[in-house]
Parts: structure tokens; C-alpha cells; sequence
């Protein structure tokens, strides 16, 4: 990495006779909503009283409203962030009423002259007076070429900063100029590796930053907060949020600081390893949900989930900031091919982790209204079949939710025993024989007659 | 997890210098292995083995000629055991890139003299690159391409952050030597689909099953000699943004007003940055619908793909090394099955509510339970059937199209490939009563009657179903006893040839 080459992005300029080319560090804070906090500290070498300071390095997306330049006896008059990029249109039409020199070029012997203008409209045309007469620019459409004098001041090739200051005394002195900028944002990507007969899953952590907000970020101090203040965020899970070896917590959020210095450039993904645990206990889970009842045209694909637990015992235990999960298996050859992918919000030490991965194949559910009636308005009984079937090699065990239920309600006739998991759910546990079936036949009331 | 102390292996006491010791950059070796799974879902997993001679120490090495769509976050190196971090730079050389990563610095700009052809060259630096070029010259400015002169640029080198093309990095410790390394990444723009071609047998003989995976390449660049794998499953997917440029740097060709009195259409401004574009690509082979037809014709024999396992879906691996090429499509046969026997059944659905109507087509499904007795017996993934049948002297015709759903070992597999106007129903209410049970229930009996008529030459198998709402209804009365076919009551018929057959029964629901 040429770290030298890149540092020309962002640099102090000072306009007028200060001038400060002095060692500039930057720190950069990034938050989970797109949204950073960047802080340039350098000397400022300063003249006493009234002057312009450029910045023309910062981000193009700036918030302009959260620039905060701070300094020992200095006081800001004015902050401009010019938007006013230079173009050629632009320049002409800050030419207007002023003199600039044409060269015309002779097309048969490459022959110039050249002339004096003054540019009158810059408007469907450039309407200009040469010689005491009026003309407008390449009329004939032969070659001239439009010489200015100089670049108007407030154009600018780049949307720069410019802060105007009262230095109560000259000489050097630190300055810092802080501000908020869209356009960086981070986030975590995991590489989750599942072997299914060994139950364990080898998971490696990256953090990703992503930068597009128009500038780099040369040899910055980094940090990054797990959460969007203002925009909700903050960890979640079972239990709270402690902090692992590599993180602090700060109020509800933890920040994660990047080992040493880095650089950021324009237009970069850049990822930076945080999590490395081989050897995590984890389960398939086959899962099929059902709230209310319904007859199915089709069997369905049953979803397939991957649990673990977040925790030192099962061979991990960190506070995991929000990101994808990439999960991959190996096929019978070895190679890791990809099986599916789930967001996971910033998940503290201790929770339980539920991934989707996604619909099996060959295990599947079918649903069949046997008979439901409603002896009075306010009750209702319904007798369920479900067909599960597996056509793998080896038995599965399906997890099955029956959502939606009343809370006043009595089931009747199960083949399988049933767990209440709340008072309107009911979760059966339903082995299936290898390429074989089995079916669940329940009869649920529900209701009271008024 | 390997020891505590990996458990973050983020924050240091102390910010050190960045990389006490610069890394020394290496390129990693082309390719010599490829693998490539493509899914159904517009994405594909890139597996490539490459060779990297590790200089010893700190390195950072570049994989060059990565897919244009590759989804960076998702990159997995293995091969290296202390991967310090990694970098994407998706701006690749490019006129735009070029122009805007040399703001500020000097370029030659070449002006050719027209007549004399005689070239000067000047020094200027790059004032502005956005809508248009802005020159600074030691003593004015000029706008680039706004003189109607032929003018170029002339760069003294390409800037260090830019890469030839976009480039996935690593930077890691490892001792010097050449080691092998696979990179594995997503990527999308290349998916595929299963495309069935299912020639019905005439007569009630055994029907072929001929099932492709058609892969599409919608993207710019392609593999050569790779190892080609398709996974049939639906995978959970998360929604990945695509990598978003910087909103300011479009580099655009412009100038000031270039209107004139003549009003005629300005000369095409010769602009050194923005070549012409290429030549729109050739157009794309459809090769996918000739195929199958030369397969049915023709009953030509293709190697099949071999189908294993993966997690909970299947995974079909091409029997070949093969190439996919940029903007191609391909086709693999994934199965073929000979003597398939179908069962074409004629379906109505009766609706609660619905009243007496004339005539009406029943719809044709044609279904095998997928199984060895069948003539299946093998997975059978979601995909687009196109049904054949011989028709006497007009030969082969396309006479159906229609979507199938992932069908395991032991399910029915059914395609539904139209209406049939031959096999109509009409239903006839012949009775109805209603009860008023409370204040908001109705119970309904209805008697109703079915006349099937069959304008074909040979008898027809006709399901009609009875649809309802809420309650299971009560049915009496019935001509000929029902079955429950999918949660419906169901009643099967088989209508003799260039004949009819009626069905009657009662039916009590309440609403």
C-alpha cells in the first residue's frame, strides 16, 4: 500500500500569505447510518486579524451546518461551503461584460490571430463585440479558441470549505476542524462456514467500510459505533451488552477502534478482520410456521434455520456488531459453496442467534382442512392434517408453529404432543422418518359460547 | 474459538504507525483453477485457485480480473493465515477516473493545427473536471474541447490509487515462497433456470421428459474452462446494495452556450475524453427455444449434468469443464427421462355463491407423482414446461406452456398448461333454501347439478372440486362419492368419448 501517494486528498489550504503545510491527523468516526464524524487537527499558521481559510479536502458531502472549526484565539466570522463548481459555462458567464482574447485558427494553414473580446451574453449562444462589431462565437463554426485571464475566485473545481477568522495574534498555533459527512458508512459481514454432521459452524467476522463521499481519508485514527444515534439501533439480545476484548461501550453503543491508522480511499470498500472462532455449536432447525388454517395446493419447502448462542461456552461470545451472515457448506468434493445469507442486528454476548438460511428442498409440509365448523358465532373448531414428508436419506425432526390461535382454546386429539409457547401458540415437534412421512392431526376449539 | 484472546481482535492500547513497515505490493497469479456456482436467484459463487509468491514480511496482494459484479463484502481468502485487511477499489481506470484523480495536477495538452497537422504542446494543470475541463495555464485559462480544435491530453502517469480495472486486495504477514491461495467472492448477473420440454406419447404411451439448465451471463465478462456447478433451492438472500459511485464525479463533456445566428445544428465537438462508444454488442444468441425443438425432433442424446446434495438443496455439476462466456447463454441437460407416465385430468372448480352458469372449459393439468414408477424419481426444480404433442399429419405441435414449481421425490408434479374447450361444464342450481341462523349467519342448502360434455375421441378423466369459504361445507345427496383432494371435496369422472356424464349433490354451508 502507497500510503505517500494517497495523502494529496485532503489537504489544509490556506489562502492569502498564511500558509500551514504541517502534519495533518485525521480521525474518523463512523456510525452505523451512514454518517461520520471526521476531525482534522493540524498547526495553523496564522496571520493576526481577518483572514480566508480554504478547506478544499473535505468531503463533498459534508453537512456544512456541523462544520466546526476551533482554535486558540480564534474567532469565526463566517463559514461558506461552496457548492459553485468551475466549468467552462460558468467561467463564461462570469466573463460577461468583462474583455477575454480569442484565437482563430486558419483551417486551410493552421495560421492564428488573435483578438480581443468582450463577452456581451453568455446565453444560447456567446454574443460578443470585436473590433467594434458584434458577433457570436464560432458563428462559422471554425476553430476559436477563448483565452481568460484568470479563474473567477469562487469557482472551484471541488466543493471546498472556506472560513473566514479573526486571529487575535499571529504564529502557529493546533486547530481542529470537525464535521459531519454522509457518504461513509460501515458495517459488519460475517463468513459463516456450517459442517452439518459435526453440528459447528466456523464464523469470521469482518468490518466494512465503504466510502463514497467523495475524498480520502489518509492514515486515520478509526472508530466505529455499533448504533445510529437519532436513528435507533444499540444492542439487543437477552441479556445486556458487555463489552469483549475489543470493544468499549459507550452509553448505549460500542465502539470498535481500528488497530492502527488507516487509510481510507476514495471510492473503496475496505474490510478489516475483528472475529475469528472456530468450532461454534450449532444446529439446523427445519422450521414451518402457521398462523390461521388454509388448505395447501402444494407441499411447501420447509424453512431451514441455523441456532447458536452467542456465548463462551458454545465457542464464541462477543458482542457482535449488525452485518450479514454469509453461510456456506461444503459440497461432497470440499469446496465451500454458498447456502444463504440473513441480517443480524448488533447482537450482544450472551443472546441466541437464529439464522435463515433457506427452503428446503425435500422436506416439506402440506395442509389440509379436515373439517371446521362453527356450532355458534363465537366459537369455532377446526380439525387439522399436516402432511410432512421427507425425501432425504436420514430422519429429520420438523419444528411446527400453529399461530393465530385464540387464547381461549382447548385442543383436542393431537397425534403428537404439543408445548404452549403463548397463549396463541402452539409448537409440536415432528420427526419424519428417512424418505417417509408423517402426519399431524389435531382438533383445536376456540371460543366460548356467549 | 481459538483461545481468548482472538475473541476481537480489534483496538490497540495505542494507534501505532500505520503498517510499521510498508507492505510490499504483489499480484496474484491468473487464475489456474476456476469453479462456478450459479443460482437461481441472479447470483453465483466464484471459487478461484491462484498462485502468489509471497515476497516474506508484510504484502498486499492483488486480485486482478475479478467479475465487474462482484459483491466485495462477501470475498473469503483462504490459503493466507493473517489477513491484516482487505480492500476493493471499484474505480477502475477509466476517462472519469483518469480526469478527476488528476484535479490539480499538470497534464500536456496537444493541439494539432488544422492544415499543417503540426502538433504544439503545452503544460497546464486540471482546474475543474465536472460539466466540462478547465485548464490553468501559467498566464489564463481555457475551457478543453470548446474551440472546435482537435485538442487532447496527455497524462505523464497513471495515478497511483488507480487500478486498470476494479481489484479486490488483501494485505497480509507471511513468510516469502509461492503459495496457493483460493479466492472465493459472489457476484452477480449470472443466473439460470430450468427449462422442461415434455413431448406427450400418443395414445396413452409413456411421454419424454427432457429438463435444461439454461445459464444466462448478462454480464460483461466470462470464465473460461471452469469447473460449472447450479444449485436448485431458494436461499435466503439479503438485500446488498450495489456499490454506489460518488454522486459529484460524472465526468460530462460541456461548454458554454454554442448557439448560433444560423440556427443550424453546432458541429459534433471533438472531446479527447469521451471516446464514441462501442459497437452495441452482437445480438444475443436465443439459442434456448431452437434447442429444445431440435431436442424434440430429434431425440438427440446429451451428457447429463450429475446432481448430489448440498445442505437442503440440490447441486448439479456439469460433466464438462466448460466456459461461459460474456452475454451468453448455455444449456446442460439436467435430466432425461424417456417413459414418463402422465396423467392428464380435466379440472372445475365449483364456487360457493356461484350460480347456475352455461357451458365453461375445464382447464388440463397433466401430473405424474414424482417417483420410479412413474418414470421420474428425481428431484424436479422449479422451471417453464413446454408440452408437445403429436398431432397426426400436422406433426409435433407446442401445445402447452406453464410454470412448475421445486417438486421433491414422492410429491405430485403437476402442469397445468391451459384450458381445454372441449371439456366444458355447466352448472345448473337446481334448488336453494336459506336459514337465517343469528342476526349475521345464513345457513345455505343448495342442490346442484353438473352436465360434462366431451367433444374429443377419446374418453376424458374430469375432476370437479367444491370450493368454500370459512366452514368445511356438508355434502348429501351425491350422485357418486367424493374424495378430499388438496382439502377440496373432490369428485372424479371419466367422460365417455363424444359423450357426457352429469353429477349431482347437496351442499350445506353457512355464512
Amino acid at each position: 500500500m502507497r500510503f505517500g501517494a494517497l495523502a494529496a486528498g485532503a489537504a489544509l489550504i490556506l489562502s492569502g500569505e498564511a500558509s500551514a503545510q504541517t502534519e495533518q491527523q485525521l480521525q474518523i468516526t463512523i456510525y452505523n447510518n451512514d454518517q461520520a464524524l471526521v476531525e482534522d487537527s493540524r498547526v495553523l499558521n496564522l496571520r493576526a486579524g481577518r483572514q480566508k481559510l480554504d478547506f478544499p479536502g473535505v468531503s463533498a458531502e459534508i453537512q456544512p451546518e456541523t462544520a466546526l472549526l476551533q482554535a486558540d484565539g480564534l474567532t469565526i466570522l463566517e463559514q461558506n461551503f461552496d457548492f459553485d463548481l468551475l466549468t467552462p459555462y460558468k467561467m463564461m458567464e462570469k466573463a460577461v461584460g468583462s474583455k477575454v482574447r480569442i484565437v482563430r485558427t486558419n483551417p486551410s494553414n493552421g495560421r492564428e490571430e488573435t483578438q480581443v473580446a468582450e463577452i456581451l451574453s453568455a446565453n444560447q449562444g456567446v454574443v460578443m463585440r470585436v473590433d467594434g462589431r458584434i458577433e457570436v462565437l464560432r458563428d462559422d463554426g471554425l476553430p476559436v479558441r477563448v483565452l481568460f485571464d484568470e479563474i473567477p475566485e469562487n469557482l472551484r473545481a471541488r466543493p471546498t470549505l472556506s472560513v473566514s477568522v479573526d486571529a487575535e495574534r499571529a504564529g502557529a498555533r493546533p486547530g481542529t476542524l470537525r464535521y459531519l459527512t454522509r457518504g461513509i458508512d460501515w458495517s459488519a459481514d460475517y463468513v459463516g462456514v456450517f459442517d452439518e454432521k459435526a453440528g459447528r459452524l466456523d464464523l469470521q467476522g469482518w468490518i466494512t467500510l465503504t466510502n463514497t463521499s467523495g475524498t480520502a481519508y489518509p492514515n486515520a485514527r478509526t472508530q466505529l459505533i455499533a448504533g445510529s444515534p437519532g436513528g435507533g439501533g444499540g444492542y439487543g439480545g437477552s441479556r445486556g451488552g458487555r463489552g469483549g476484548a475489543g470493544d468499549t461501550a459507550f452509553g448505549d453503543y460500542h465502539i470498535y477502534t481500528l488497530p492502527q491508522p488507516t487509510t481510507i480511499a476514495e471510492n473503496q470498500t475496505k474490510q478489516v478482520s475483528f472475529l475469528d472462532a472456530n468450532g461454534v455449536v450449532a444446529n439446523k432447525i427445519y422450521d414451518v410456521e402457521r398462523s390461521g388454517y388454509g388448505n395447501d395446493d402444494y407441499a411447501q419447502g420447509a424453512m431451514v434455520r441455523l441456532a447458536f448462542a452467542n456465548s463462551a461456552q458454545a465457542g464464541l461470545g462477543a458482542a457482535l456488531p449488525a452485518g450479514t451472515v454469509r453461510l456456506y457448506a461444503r459440497d461432497q468434493s470440499g469446496r465451500a459453496q454458498f447456502i444463504g445469507e440473513d441480517n443480524i442486528g448488533h447482537i450482544a454476548e450472551g443472546s441466541e442467534l437464529l439464522l435463515d438460511v433457506g427452503t428446503a428442498f425435500d422436506v416439506t409440509t402440506q395442509a389440509t382442512i379436515v373439517a371446521r365448523e362453527q356450532p355458534a358465532e363465537t366459537v369455532a373448531i377446526t380439525s387439522m392434517s399436516y402432511v410432512f414428508r421427507n425425501a432425504r436419506a436420514e430422519p429429520v425432526t420438523i419444528r411446527f408453529q400453529q399461530s393465530g390461535i385464540d387464547g381461549d382454546h382447548e385442543l383436542r386429539d393431537s397425534s403428537l404432543p404439543a408445548a404452549e409457547i403463548n397463549a396463541n401458540t402452539l409448537e409440536w415437534s415432528v420427526p419424519v422418518p428417512a424418505r417417509g412421512e408423517t402426519v399431524l392431526t389435531f382438533t383445536l376449539r376456540e371460543g366460548r359460547r356467549r | 474459538m481459538r483461545g481468548a484472546a482472538l475473541a476481537l481482535a480489534v483496538l490497540a492500547a495505542v494507534a501505532q504507525p500505520v503498517f510499521a513497515q510498508a507492505p510490499v505490493e504483489v499480484r496474484a497469479a491468473a487464475p489456474s483453477a476456476v469453479a462456478v456456482t450459479i443460482y437461481r436467484d441472479d447470483l453465483a459463487l466464484i471459487t478461484e485457485t491462484r498462485d502468489v509468491d509471497m515476497p516474506g514480511g508484510l504484502a498486499r496482494i492483488v486480485f486482478e480480473g475479478v467479475l465487474d459484479r462482484v459483491i466485495p463484502q462477501s470475498a473469503v481468502v483462504r490459503g493466507l493465515d493473517a489477513e491484516r485487511e482487505r480492500n476493493f477499489d471499484f474505480d477502475g481506470l477509466n476517462a472519469r477516473s483518469l480526469l478527476f484523480r488528476s484535479i490539480g495536477q499538470k497534464v500536456e495538452i496537444v493541439r494539432t493545427a488544422p492544415g499543417t497537422g503540426r502538433e504544439t504542446v503545452e503544460t497546464a494543470t486540471i482546474a475543474a473536471a465536472g460539466d466540462g475541463i478547465v485548464l490553468q495555464f501559467a498566464d489564463r485559462a481555457e475551457a478543453l474541447g470548446c474551440a472546435g480544435l482537435p485538442e487532447r491530453l496527455r497524462f505523464e502517469r497513471v495515478p497511483e490509487t488507480l487500478r486498470a480495472e476494479p481489484a479486490l486486495s488483501t494485505v497480509a504477514d507471511a513468510p516469502a515462497g509461492r503459495r496457493q491461495i483460493t479466492l472465493s467472492y459472489l457476484a452477480t448477473g449470472v443466473t439460470w433456470s430450468t427449462n422442461y420440454v415434455l413431448t406427450m406419447g400418443a395414445d396413452g404411451a409413456p411421454s419424454d421428459l427432457a429438463a435444461w439448465i439454461t445459464l444466462r451471463n448478462r454480464g460483461e465478462e466470462g470464465f473460461a474452462d471452469a469447473t460449472v456447478g447450479v444449485v436448485a433451492g431458494d436461499l435466503a438472500r439479503v438485500f446488498t446494495p450495489a456499490t454506489r459511485r460518488s454522486y459529484r464525479e460524472t465526468a460530462r463533456r460541456a461548454c458554454w452556450p454554442l448557439g448560433t445566428t444560423s440556427d443550424a445544428p453546432a458541429p459534433p465537438i471533438p472531446h479527447p475524453m469521451a471516446p464514441p462508444p462501442p459497437p452495441p454488442p452482437p445480438p444475443m444468441a436465443m439459442a434456448a427455444p431452437a434447442m429444445d425443438e431440435r431436442i424434440v425432433v430429434t431425440g438427440a442424446r446429451a451428457k447429463q449434468a450429475d446432481r448430489e446434495e448440498l445442505g437442503d438443496y440440490q447441486l448439479y455439476r456439469f460433466p464438462d469443464r466448460t466456459g461461459v462466456a460474456a452475454k451468453q447463454t448455455k444449456q446442460v441437460m439436467l435430466l432425461h427421462k424417456q417413459a414418463v407416465q402422465m396423467e392428464r385430468v380435466l379440472r372445475y372448480v365449483s364456487w360457493p355463491n356461484q350460480g347456475s352458469h352455461d357451458p365453461l372449459a375445464t382447464s388440463v393439468a397433466l401430473r405424474a407423482r414424482n417417483e420410479t414408477e412413474t418414470g421420474l424419481g428425481e428431484p424436479l426444480p422449479e422451471g417453464r414446461v413446454r408440452v408437445f404433442a403429436s398431432a397426426g399429419d400436422a406433426g409435433v405441435l407446442l401445445t402447452g406452456d406453464a410454470r412448475v414449481r421445486d417438486t421433491a421425490v414422492g410429491l405430485e408434479w403437476e402442469v397445468e398448461t391451459g384450458p381445454s374447450p372441449s371439456v366444458q361444464v355447466e352448472k345448473t342450481v337446481l334448488t336453494q333454501a336459506q336459514r337465517r341462523l343469528s342476526r349475521t349467519r345464513v345457513r345455505v342448502t343448495q342442490t346442484l347439478h353438473f352436465r360434462v360434455t366431451n367433444a374429443l375421441a377419446t374418453p376424458q378423466s374430469v375432476e370437479i372440486a367444491q370450493s368454500y369459504w370459512n366452514a368445511t361445507p356438508k355434502i348429501s345427496g351425491e350422485s357418486s362419492k367424493h374424495v378430499l383432494r388438496n382439502g377440496l371435496p373432490t369428485w372424479r369422472l371419466v367422460v365417455p368419448a363424444n359423450g357426457e356424464t352429469v353429477l349431482s349433490y347437496t351442499l350445506r354451508y353457512d355464512q
